[in-house]
């Protein structure tokens, strides 16, 4: 079986991986700019199973066996690292903390051990925390975060190590369907056939699946983060600031920066090398009256990248109806860093057994938004 | 232990003064660091002042009680106490013409606009005016329009003093522009404020950076800038060191070269990779005559020492610049200044996006630019070094030409067409008369492939939509 990939992204590489894994031979990636060039290397790296919705909450619970389990194995030699720091959501206000409760019980009942913790707690864990405006928080031991150009250089390594070809600074600019089969794929540099094609082209997925007739309801929504300096090891959990519109959060990277993000009011499409001045403060503002020291920190860089989005939040899975062949993997909305692990099994899965073994990836296919089968999903930070 | 100094010294001119080496220990492999380039532009001079980490000592004033410590490492995140509460609220600012960078260019574009009554800001890194005139000690060529048989830092002075007559130039010192955003916002960083400011044109004129060299051991303290070293005993009377090694025999390396002999340095050798001595005979010829070997077709292989270069390995090179195996000696100093040359600080270009070319002549990637020194974006302008390494003369005039291209849009009438007459006449002196001179062959042929007509350049924003626009 010939596998063509589209986007060397996280969603891509690992796809291919467990692709070769499983013993596929001939697997091509082929990414228009440079590894991981997309949403990927713009994200903020953390990776958590605390989300609202069953299936999202399931998928990355099985997502962070993954992470765990990679990062100890060949993955893990080559660098890939998971660091299980856990993820702090703060609750400003006494309601916030009745609604934790309810999520804790949704978690714990699908086998992630968040719990609710006191200030007390909170300080032991995040001790530059100014606990003061906090009522309490939800915590959540399984959550972590993992470096992002390490991860891309790991993955990277092991396809190519696999047999995975992996081809970059050649676009993929449409598909050529012959009846109820994709047949190949134009490119910059010539024609590419394959038995199967999977789409994990980000916010270029769009664009390519109309070139086949397919609409998927995607919009390209510019978030924005910014690094700090480097510093010590000072805290482990991403701390995510519930209360506050825009839901800003901040994160020690394993290099010792920090990340910190908000989301602030973008119009779709807008583009991504088009940074706003009123970021920057918006973002460390609530962010440094939770953490004083950070206003004596520099701020080194910041940046802009697309999530993903689709109407619920929730990734596109899997293959469409209109033809045999054709497979997506988009739309994560934010979360496809996290999700990698995950999409690269039940993505391999689809292709190979005809399903995957997480029934909840069913509900996640395209079709659900011409049935009106959303599903909600309000935990999206950033 | 307690240090004195004088007043208007930098804090790593002061500790260098007294035989502070090293100021940092860096993060990963936890080897020593110490001055490299003294004018802000790196971060080999990183402490802790006043507990607060990765402060660039070499362009922080030293004041009374100020406390400085050696950084190991990643510092730990500031404590709370240091959290001082003077962090002033951000303030939003409107001016004609933004500055970036108080050097040669930016002070003559700086008077020219203020003449013009039009409002400025200049933004300024450093705490002092001037950029690197204030380190040159030697007189200026030319007529005396162009200054000449003034010296850098007297030039420097008569500039700074003569804009602050004008009311209308704000300058913000230890300040830095870090970045152009969307709607023509562009950001300016101080000490303890932060400043939005919303100009109608942007000229840019940040200088340059030292160029660096890779062989083992050059994080060394003692492997310096040409222009770190000249930094230390031009502008602050600071002897660099006892015994040093230059590297290049440009007119950098070789000035620099009689720089240290004048202040009681011996100069060891100096190396230069490329068969011929880059820099003019006049120069080569002062320091020969007080028997400086400069040995052509060699390069540094290394710096060894603990603390401090205590020596350096040099090596022969082939025609192909390749070391010959057998040929490495070994030269005893404290001293290795890179004499290699600049690249010209275009990181604003950069991120607001504008069309860029990597122009060797120039030391680097630089913007397209219109004769009239206006790039891609819309409203930015480029002067100085910044838009290609050549040297204060031009620059000085660079910055006049930006100016007055800039003031022929915003006047009226007569004294828009006064303007335009004069920036031509500028132009014309710079490209046909001061250019003309065979030892500028170099820049101009750099700066020529640099500049664009105005329909190419219409053409370029069309093929490359600008995100953001001063106009």
């Amino acid at each position: 079986m010939k596998v063509l990939v589209v986007g060397g992204g996280i969603s891509g590489l690992f796809i291919a991986y467990e692709l070769a894994k499983r013993g596929v031979r001939d697997v091509t990636v082929v990414e228009e700019r440079y590894v991981g060039a997309g949403s990927t290397g713009r994200c903020a790296t953390g990776i958590r199973a605390s989300f609202t919705s069953e299936e999202h909450v399931v998928l990355m619970r099985e997502s962070i066996k993954l992470w765990k389990e990679y990062s100890s194995g060949d993955l893990g030699r080559y660098g890939l690292q998971f660091i299980q720091g856990g993820y702090v959501w703060l609750a400003r206000k006494e309601e916030t903390v009745d609604l934790f409760k309810k999520l804790v019980s949704l978690h714990n009942s699908l086998g992630v051990p968040t719990r609710i913790i006191d200030r007390d707690e909170l300080k032991n864990l995040v001790p530059q925390l100014n606990t003061d405006l906090i009522a309490a928080a939800m915590f959540d031991p399984t959550a972590g975060k993992s470096y992002v150009f390490t991860t891309l250089f790991a993955l990277f390594r092991a396809c190519r190590e696999l047999g995975v070809k992996i081809v970059t600074g050649v676009g993929v600019r449409k598909l050529v369907a012959r009846g109820s089969r994709i047949v190949e794929a134009v490119t910059d540099v010539g024609t590419m056939s394959a038995d199967v094609f999977v789409i994990a082209a980000g916010s270029g997925s769009r664009e390519l699946l109309k070139t086949v007739g397919i609409e998927v309801p995607l919009k390209n929504m510019p978030r924005h983060v910014l690094v700090t300096e480097a510093f010590q090891r000072a805290f482990d959990p991403l701390v995510i600031d519930w209360d506050t519109p825009g839901v800003p959060y901040i994160v020690q990277t394993v290099e010792g920066n920090f990340f910190v993000g908000r989301e602030i009011e973008e119009e779709p499409e807008q583009s991504i090398y088009s940074q706003r001045i009123d970021f920057i403060p918006k973002a460390l503002k609530p962010i440094a009256q939770l953490f004083p020291f950070l206003r004596r920190v520099r701020v080194l860089r910041y940046w802009i990248g697309y999530y993903v989005t689709t109407p619920d939040n929730h990734p596109i899975y899997g293959p469409f109806e209109e033809y045999e062949n054709l497979y997506v993997a988009t739309g994560f909305s934010g979360h496809g860093y996290m999700m990698g692990p995950v999409t690269g099994k039940i993505m391999a899965e689809w292709i190979l057994d005809g399903k995957p073994s997480i029934p909840q990836a069913e509900r996640l296919r395209p079709e659900r938004f011409k049935r009106g089968q959303l599903i909600k999903e309000f935990a999206v930070v950033g | 232990m307690e240090i004195e100094a004088y007043e208007g010294e930098s804090i790593a001119a002061a500790l260098y003064a007294i035989g502070i080496d090293v100021f940092s220990y860096s993060s990963k492999l936890g080897r020593p660091r110490g001055a490299f380039c003294m004018i802000g532009k790196c971060s080999s001079c990183f402490m802790v002042v006043d507990g607060v980490p990765n402060t660039r000592t070499c362009i922080e004033p030293v004041r009374d009680g100020v406390r400085v410590e050696r950084q190991k490492g990643l510092a730990p995140v500031p404590s709370e106490k240091t959290v001082d509460g003077s962090v002033e609220p951000e303030e939003v600012l409107e001016t004609d013409v933004l500055i970036v960078g108080g050097g040669p260019a930016g002070l003559s574009a700086a008077l020219e606009l203020a003449r013009y009554g039009l409002n400025v800001v200049i933004v300024n890194e450093h705490f002092k005016l001037g950029g690197q005139l204030v380190k040159q000690t030697h007189k200026f060529f030319g007529s005396k329009e162009l200054f000449g048989g003034l010296r850098g830092f007297q030039i420097a002075e008569m500039l700074s003093e003569q804009l602050s007559k004008y009311d209308n130039v704000k300058v913000l010192l230890q300040s830095a522009a870090y970045g152009v955003f969307r709607g023509g916002w562009v950001g300016v960083a101080s000490r303890n404020k932060l400043y939005r400011i919303k100009p109608r044109a942007v000229i840019v004129a940040a200088g340059a950076t030292e160029q660096y060299l890779a062989f083992p051991g050059n994080d060394l303290p003692g492997v310096m800038g040409a222009g770190g070293a000249q930094t230390l005993m031009n502008e602050y009377g600071i002897k660099p060191g006892d015994r040093a090694l230059v590297v290049g025999s440009g007119n950098v390396g070789l000035i620099v070269s009689y720089q240290l002999l004048q202040a009681g340095v011996k100069v060891e050798a100096i190396l230069e990779i490329m068969p011929q001595i880059g820099g003019w005979f006049v120069h080569a010829a002062k320091v020969r005559r007080y028997g400086v070997p400069i040995l052509t077709s060699h390069t540094i292989k290394a710096a060894w020492g603990r603390e401090r270069v205590e020596g350096a390995t040099i090596v022969r090179v082939d025609e192909k610049f390749q070391p010959v195996p057998g040929s490495e000696r070994d030269i005893e100093c404290d001293l290795v200044l890179l004499a290699i040359g600049l690249a010209p600080d275009t990181r604003l270009f950069a991120q607001a996006g504008a069309v860029m070319r990597w122009i060797p002549e120039l030391g680097g990637p630089v913007p397209i630019r219109t004769r009239r020194l206006e790039t891609s974006i819309p409203g930015m302008y480029v002067a100085g070094d910044a838009s290609g390494i050549e040297e204060a003369t031009t620059a000085m005039i660079e910055g006049r030409i930006a100016a007055l291209a800039i003031a022929s849009k915003f006047l009226d009438g007569e004294r828009a067409k006064r303007v335009e007459e004069e920036m031509e006449k500028l132009l014309d002196f710079l490209w046909n008369e001061y250019r003309a001179s065979p030892l500028l062959a170099r820049a101009r042929a750099g700066k020529e492939k640099a500049t664009v007509s105005e329909e190419e350049m219409e053409r370029l924003r069309k093929e490359h939509p600008p995100l953001v626009s001063f106009r």
